[in-house]
């Protein structure tokens, strides 16, 4: 799969593309590994520019975590490439890439104090003891744990080991930093306050993160770019947007993000077509029957409310509609009104624009589920 | 007292009983009979306090040397076992796939089933004069002395320094091994800075193993030891032989001491807090 061209032409991408290099920071190139006769990992080509914010999203046993894994060199490939800053790096061992990890359980090392953890890379290389002391103090200053030098790891909060992971591997000054689902183990509040700070740390410090994650709010929210994974293979290279309006397949239609699949019988039934189309919750509007009108380019669907889920901001609505269609749509509450919008049983008519629906492929592997969220 | 207590009682009081009378209460007695003496005419013991025993073991320049070589083998064999415990337990926990895992766990607790009378004379077999070790290496087998006994008691110790720090491997996540490689340092460096320090309690509860039940063997220094004296050959002597108790009891006070300032040693280095 080779959308790099397209997935480079994308705003975000371009800002964060450092331009006095054109050599690729990571180049993955026919990527596979097996273990024993499962293909863990199957043909994967990537290419991660400089400076770039990239996420690695998919369903635990995508692969994405040993991509991430042959990068930083504890997994060897079975066959294919690993280029880091244009050298070829596919047999170097870890310590001899200039690539750092922050792993999933952070991995500190519970005999030293936090101080002792962040320089642990500075000693190993050799680094005199006074530059040692300033450049830790510094990572830790900008990961705010400043004051907590002196403790041991198992004294400090999940949230705050996860931030001396973060220094201890940017102490180094890799050319690349790996994050291995980096805010899994972290609760809802710290996780959405913890994205906000990597975002800040990487465009101050400016060196690649490559960041592996299930969580496709997550990929959403941090990354320039991602590459989705399913079953070993990359469905999907592009920007955030990119990926999240133009699904390439049914799988990235339903992981990334929620989308109704209209495929079959309910394609011919409801839009006189053959073939299979997503369409976005987001992107229907609820109408009461006798107000439904179909406008220039819009499809309509006439249907029965089954069920109405209130969530705060927003509240779902799933209809049935004919052929065994089952189409969701998601309405913001903006209204100041205490009064539901739509009741169940009501005889309502779904409403989008024909440019909101994307034609997809069926994935390559099993079919994809359709509704994750 | 209510039902909660009774029960709590009734589970209780035989260990409880088996560990303070029998337990504590023999240490009690040997450190009471220390202090009596014997009459050297009819063999009887004398409940007469007295320093004479104690005394004794300053005095006779033997008891001073066979106390010394008796640590020296305890902390011999202790390093033995951890050096050779610790590569073939980090194999064990990180390297060796599951079937050969449990093929290494069975092959290191095997020999605890056997007697350990077995295992002795199979080393007595092996360092004979003119044995398989002496065959094998042109003669230069260590012959029975000093070192067979060491030899032969690492060899019997050894499981019981590889279960802990095996174990003590199992609970270091691979990730920590990953995250100094990842941050630049080398196999020797990473062993030297993280799997050490890590497994150090692991080996200080199986050196607790070694030492100790080094100092008190009497048997394997007999098989292999040649004319070797060990303290618990000379408790034994004069036990058994000299029929001498005061002076036994006045004697095992040296391994008990020991031990004793063994295991304060090890508290000091922090080992013992997370066993």
């Amino acid at each position: 799969m080779t959308d790099t061209q397209r997935g480079d032409s994308t705003p975000a991408a371009a800002l964060g593309t450092n331009t006095d290099s054109d050599t690729p920071q990571i180049s993955l190139r026919s990527l596979r590994k097996t273990f024993g006769s499962v293909v863990a990992v199957d043909s994967v080509d990537l290419d991660v520019a400089d400076g770039e914010f990239f996420a690695m999203l998919g369903p635990s046993g995508s692969g994405k975590t040993t991509v991430l894994r042959m990068i930083a060199g504890f997994e060897t490939p079975t066959s294919g490439q690993v280029i880091l800053d244009g050298r070829d790096a596919t047999a170097l061992p870890p310590f001899r890439r200039d690539v750092n990890t922050v792993f999933q359980d952070y991995a500190l090392f519970p005999h030293m104090t936090v101080q002792q953890n962040v320089e642990y890379g500075l000693r190993v290389h050799g680094v005199a003891a006074q530059e040692r002391r300033r450049r830790a103090g510094e990572a830790l200053d900008m990961v705010r744990l400043g004051e907590h030098g002196a403790r041991k790891p198992t004294q400090l909060s999940g949230g705050q080991r996860q931030r001396v992971a973060l220094a201890r591997a940017l102490v180094n000054r890799p050319r690349v930093l790996l994050l291995d689902e980096p805010l899994g183990a972290l609760d809802l509040k710290l996780r959405e306050q913890m994205q906000l700070e990597l975002k800040s740390i990487q465009r101050e410090v400016g060196i690649t993160f490559v960041f592996v994650t299930h969580d496709q709010d997550e990929a959403l929210t941090l990354c320039d770019r991602l590459a989705v994974f399913n079953n070993g293979r990359i469905e999907q290279l592009g920007g955030a947007q990119e990926v999240y309006e133009h699904p390439a397949t049914q799988f990235v239609a339903g992981f990334v993000g929620s989308s109704n699949v209209i495929s079959g019988e309910a394609a011919r039934a409801v839009l006189g077509r053959d073939g299979a189309f997503a369409v976005r919750p987001e992107k229907i509007a609820v109408v009461p029957r006798e107000s439904a009108a179909a406008g220039p380019g819009e499809v309509t669907v006439a249907g029965v409310v089954q069920d109405v889920v209130y969530a705060g901001s927003i509240t779902r609505v799933v209809v049935a509609g004919p052929a065994g269609l089952t189409l969701s749509a998601t309405l913001l509450n903006s209204e100041p009104t205490d009064t539901a919008v739509v009741r169940r049983a009501d005889h309502v008519t779904l409403r989008w624009h024909e440019s909101a629906m994307r034609s997809i492929a069926a994935s390559a592997a099993t079919p994809a589920p359709t509704d994750h969220s | 007292m209510n039902a909660r207590w009774l029960r709590l009682t009734a589970l209780l009081s035989i260990p409880m009983l088996w560990l303070v009378v029998l337990y504590l209460g023999s240490i009690a007695v040997l450190l009471v009979s220390a202090f009596w003496s014997l009459d050297g005419f009819t063999g009887r013991v004398v409940q007469v306090y007295t320093l004479g025993n104690l005394q004794q073991l300053f005095v006779d320049p033997l008891y001073g040397t066979v106390a010394l070589r008796t640590i020296g083998v305890a902390l011999a064999v202790t390093v033995i076992d951890a050096v050779i415990a610790i590569p073939i337990a980090l194999f064990m926990s990180k390297v060796a796939q599951p079937v050969a895992r449990t093929a290494l766990v069975v092959a290191v607790t095997t020999p605890l089933w056997a007697s350990y009378l077995v295992k002795a004379y199979a080393w007595r077999v092996l360092l004979a004069p003119n044995g398989p070790v002496a065959w094998m290496t042109g003669g230069h087998s260590p012959g029975y002395g000093l070192a067979a006994t060491i030899i032969t008691l690492s060899f019997l110790w050894l499981p019981y320094m590889i279960i802990p720090v095996f174990a003590g491997f199992d609970r270091v996540p691979d990730s920590l091994f990953e995250a100094s490689f990842d941050l630049g340092a080398g196999a020797w460096r990473t062993l030297r800075s993280v799997v050490l320090p890590l497994v150090f309690p692991a080996v200080a509860a199986g050196s607790i193993f070694t030492f100790s039940l080094t100092l008190g063997d009497y048997i394997a220094v007999g098989i292999v030891g040649g004319k070797t004296q060990l303290m618990a050959n000379v408790i034994y002597g004069q036990l058994v032989t000299a029929n001498d108790q005061p002076m036994a009891a006045a004697l095992s006070l040296i391994p008990l001491a020991a031990i004793i300032l063994y295991l304060l040693a090890m508290r000091r280095t922090g080992a013992l807090e997370n066993v």
